[in-house]
């Protein structure tokens, strides 16, 4: 039997564990940002210098926790993944004081991956020379676009000279995994300002590259401009048209497509974000992080400063718990699977194929041409990639 | 309990427009009367349903004896009919007063008379009913007295000599009422010795004594023992039990000419106990029974399916349990092409399709699919058989059809002058033809309208409210039959014809609602991974057409830890809605759509 741990007493309405032997993927989430992009709907602050020194310490209040609950350093950490918001608005004595504290405390193997997420705007060389002595080893670039009229659209507060000197700097400091974030179907943008996009990011040769779909979440500045009718979304053939064009590109110079929206050199995919869609377990700290342990899923809450009273009081700052059941657990975990271009292992499919309406679903998803059997995997045709989500409600 | 003797005993009903106060009022009697306590008085007892309370309307009629000391030094037994407070309802509340010998007629002091006022007035005039008109409201600041004293005059011609003015929520004005109650209604006639000869006004099912059946009792008396005949069936029972409800169901000896009560007769069908039939004595039996019986007869059908063809048999049990209650409404097995097994519904009108409805899905946790209702088409084939139409999917080709008729109505639309426009309009745009308009008083008018019924069952009301903000009032009451130039449209996708979207309408009409309903199809039908081509056709011309173009892509960009929350609610969701979608060929077709044609916009 696989040894696991269980919580103290006060936490016990959680069954909380986590098998030591397998390793487990650590999100740090960092809610501030100088301004919010007019895309982003992820939980964050607008910076302010009391409130991140308030949270950093609750961030280590919460390491600390976890530590105990979960007894973290018999449980291998392979990789650890600072997102946000904008982790880089962390000072690189602050950045490397956490990671010092999870390396104290957690058991961080020595090849672990050990991602950034960095605003090229506010970072300099001597800041970038110091992530790297903090052990960072991934730097991840969320630049959308190299457009100065694109970027001003999205809020961000980029500009193209800067992205270009960020990256260069990143290179020359030393950082040899190098992650650009690109978005698709943006206000004012054309499948030629798209194509210069592409063709400015490839002169970097950066390790990996995330590609997305401009996707108009609620609460958004985008979805607000969308509803009083100042911003109408490209239609779907143009999106579909920048998406096989961004494809090729990265395809024939040379990344491979791993993922629905992620293109990597050999031997680059990122570790940590395999993890969300391989079934692995990811532990999420900071305010509106989320986790997954084994069967149990649970998020912390959505508030710094309810956060910040929770761990102070010593208590997990949990919201939304959900053990699940096996099957279900599974179930996700393939549908999940699905988004990695190799698709998931037969057999696995199978433990829930013989016993399930997945016997019907899956061959009328092969027979509509979303689905395919290829080299023990079962995975998305070319087609299906674009219906990934249709595929994901018919097996949910 | 000691009789009192038929001299003394008053039966009455309250009838008003929805809203004046007729439960309130009937409350407050009962408490004055000491049938009740204010506590027990749940706010309203006599509408016992929460469909009923909800909408506030009264759907089951029932009757409360209580006993009340006039002071003319007299104890006199009031026995109080309720009546059914919806158009739906004429017959119902026809055979409630037809148990009476009077009426309160209470009028709203801050709305007037309204439509049905008028057609509950009239109802009980025909009955021969002495109506004593009653003025509610009289707390608001907004009554208006003296306008509602005109209007109850002018208009029903009806002598308001002494208005009796209430507030029935506070209950001012109650006992003079009740006084007028016993000196003006007349007590009933009729005699113990003759044979029976006993009005049925409600009946209701209850699982240990089958129906439990409200009745008035003209001549004769009726008690347990007695083997009884129901005159419209032939039918035989023998009386288990009678009583009176004061309002607790209290069982008595015996039920005399001039009573209401209830009886219990071992009939396990409701079927069996017709409303306006008459009971009389098997074995003396009456010569004629009473006047006016008529079988309910529905006048809207509609299909019912369930989502999930595999709750089928559910939809059967549910339907039948609750035809126990109500035997207004029939159903028969139907089969769609595209919603599989489900059954033909007949009610007696469109509220009452929509409390079954509402019953079917709230009380027995079903998820149905409606189609648009219809009404009872005529159609006379060149062959010379007469057919009734209740369902479009089943009307002829249109070169077997020698001709076609359809139901008409005579529509009473009260309302604030100043929407006349817009409801004649409105009347003109449903194929009217005006009958008459006059002014009540200098600021309401009164329409009367013959329209086809199938133009009212379309949405007419909430398009009346719409263009009237809610002001206007309306009864309406069945004319008969009229020959009309009707055509089927079917609505095909991706070529397929949907016979749950078929309908009839008129030939002038049917180009507008082609094309309506082709665009309103267009919105509600989800895109798909393919064209979905909407197409509306007579016969196979086709006369609309729109696309729902393919779906280009359905994809999460970005999916790690937090958008995975996120995207397990939302697919759960997902998938959920898809359940409950209908797939007919490869298009998946949401429950809305099969109401389509009631949601088009005509503005």
């Amino acid at each position: 039997m696989v040894p696991t741990h269980t919580l103290n007493p006060s936490h016990s309405i959680y069954q909380i564990a986590h098998p030591s032997d397998s390793p487990l993927g650590l999100y740090l989430h960092v809610p501030f940002c100088l301004a919010r992009c007019h895309f982003c709907s992820f939980y964050l602050q607008v910076y302010r210098t009391e409130n991140v020194q308030k949270y950093v310490m609750a961030l280590e209040g919460e390491i600390q926790l976890y530590a105990d609950l979960l007894q973290l350093q018999a449980t291998p950490i392979a990789t650890i993944y600072f997102g946000g918001g904008t982790p880089t608005i962390l000072t690189a004595d602050q950045l490397s004081r956490i990671g010092n504290l999870i390396r104290s405390t957690y058991h961080v193997i020595p090849e672990a991956e050990i991602t950034i997420e960095a605003h090229p705007a506010s970072v300099t060389s001597s800041y970038l020379h110091q992530l790297l002595e903090a052990g960072f080893n991934r730097i991840s670039f969320g630049i959308q676009s190299t457009s100065d009229s694109e970027l001003i659209q999205l809020g961000g507060r980029n500009q193209t000279t800067q992205i270009a000197m960020a990256i260069t700097q990143a290179q020359a400091a030393g950082f040899s995994n190098i992650n650009i974030d690109v978005m698709y179907g943006l206000p004012g943008q054309t499948l030629e300002t798209w194509t210069s996009t592409l063709h400015d990011i490839l002169a970097f040769s950066p390790q990996h590259i995330s590609c997305y779909a401009l996707t108009i979440e609620e609460g958004t500045r985008f979805a607000i401009d969308q509803r009083r009718g100042k911003f109408k979304e490209h239609d779907g053939d143009i999106q579909v048209a920048m998406e096989e064009f961004a494809c090729n590109a990265f395809t024939t110079a040379g990344y491979q497509h791993y993922e629905l929206s992620n293109f990597s050199q050999p031997g680059f995919q990122c570790r940590h974000n395999m993890q969300y869609w391989q079934g692995g377990s990811y532990l999420g700290l900071g305010p509106s992080a989320q986790s997954c342990l084994g069967l149990t899923r649970f998020g912390n809450v959505a508030d710094l400063d309810r956060y910040c009273e929770e761990i102070e009081s010593q208590s997990l700052p949990i919201r939304n718990y959900e053990l699940l059941e096996r099957e279900q657990a599974l179930r996700e975990s393939i549908v999940l699977g699905l988004r990695m271009i190799q698709g998931v292992p037969l057999d696995l499919v199978n433990t829930i194929h013989a016993c399930s309406d997945w016997q019907i679903l899956v061959p009328q998803l092969i027979e509509n041409g979303l689905l395919e059997q290829a080299s023990g995997h079962l995975r998305l045709t070319t087609r299906g990639h674009r219906f990934a989500d249709t595929v994901a409600v018919t097996l949910w | 309990m000691s009789q009192t003797s038929p001299p003394h005993i008053r039966n009455f009903s309250i009838i008003a427009h929805i809203d004046h106060g007729k439960s309130t009022l009937a409350d407050r009697i009962l408490e004055m009367t000491g049938a009740i306590t204010q506590r027990e008085s749940r706010a309203q007892i006599l509408d016992d349903m929460d469909l009923e309370r909800e909408r506030g309307i009264t759907i089951k009629a029932h009757a409360v004896t209580t006993h009340f000391q006039s002071q003319d030094g007299l104890t006199y037994q009031l026995n109080l009919i309720d009546t059914p407070g919806h158009v739906d309802f004429t017959y119902e509340v026809s055979r409630s007063l037809a148990a009476c010998e009077g009426a309160l007629l209470l009028v709203d002091a801050t709305q007037g008379v309204e439509a049905q006022t008028i057609a509950n007035a009239y109802l009980a005039i025909a009955n021969d009913l002495t109506i004593i008109p009653v003025i509610n409201k009289i707390d608001l600041a907004s009554a208006d007295l003296e306008g509602v004293t005109h209007q109850i005059e002018e208009v029903l011609g009806l002598e308001m000599d002494n208005p009796l003015c209430v507030s029935a929520k506070e209950g001012k004005g109650v006992n003079a009422v009740l006084e007028a109650v016993v000196r003006d209604i007349p007590g009933p006639s009729g005699s113990p010795p003759s044979p029976l000869k006993a009005l049925i006004f409600d009946s209701w099912f209850d699982s240990y004594q089958g129906a439990i059946v409200l009745v008035r009792i003209f001549d004769g008396v009726l008690e347990p023992g007695m083997k009884i005949q129901l005159m419209s069936t032939q039918r035989t029972f023998e009386v288990s039990e009678v009583g009176i409800f004061t309002p607790k169901r209290t069982k008595t000896q015996q039920l005399r000419s001039g009573e209401v009560g209830y009886v219990c007769a071992g009939m396990k069908d409701v079927a069996d106990t017709k409303i306006g039939d008459t009971i009389t004595d098997a074995s003396h039996p009456t010569a004629t029974a009473l006047p006016g019986y008529r079988e309910a007869k529905p006048l809207v059908f509609c299909g019912l399916y369930s989502t999930d063809n595999a709750e089928f048999e559910n939809l059967r049990d549910s339907l039948e349990k609750l035809r126990l209650n109500d035997t207004s409404f029939v159903y028969e097995p139907e089969t769609s092409l595209a919603l599989g097994f489900g059954f033909r519904c007949g009610f007696l009108g469109l509220l009452h399709m929509e409390i079954i409805r509402e019953r079917l899905q709230r009380e027995y946790h079903l998820d149905l699919i409606s189609t648009a209702p219809t009404v009872i088409y005529r159609v006379l084939t060149t062959k010379g058989d007469l057919l009734e139409i209740e369902n479009p999917a089943t009307l002829p080709d249109a070169s077997s059809i020698a001709k076609m008729e359809e139901p008409y109505i005579r529509v009473t639309i009260i309302a604030p002058d100043r929407f006349t426009g817009n409801i004649l309009q409105l009347c003109q745009e449903r194929r009217g033809t005006q009958q008459s308009l006059q002014y009540l008083d200098p600021t309401r008018i009164m329409v009367v309208y013959e329209l086809p019924l199938n133009e009212l069952v379309m949405d007419f009301y909430d398009r009346l409210k719409s263009r009237t903000q809610g002001y206007a009032s309306l009864d309406y009451e069945l004319i008969g039959y009229k020959e009309s130039d009707l055509v089927k449209l079917d609505l095909l996708l991706n070529g397929e014809s949907i016979d749950a979207l078929s309908f009839i309408a008129h030939r002038e009409k049917i180009q507008q609602r082609a094309r309506q309903l082709a665009e309103k199809m267009k919105t509600l039908i989800p895109k798909q991974m393919f064209e979905v081509i909407i197409q509306a056709a007579i016969g196979n011309r086709i006369i609309a057409r729109e696309t729902v173009s393919a779906l280009k892509k359905n994809v999460t960009a970005k999916c790690y830890g937090g958008d995975i929350s996120r995207k397990r609610k939302l697919w759960e969701k997902q998938k959920e809605g898809k359940k409950r979608m209908k797939q007919i060929g490869r298009v998946e077709v949401p429950q809305e759509a099969f109401l389509a044609l009631l949601k088009v916009s005509e503005e």
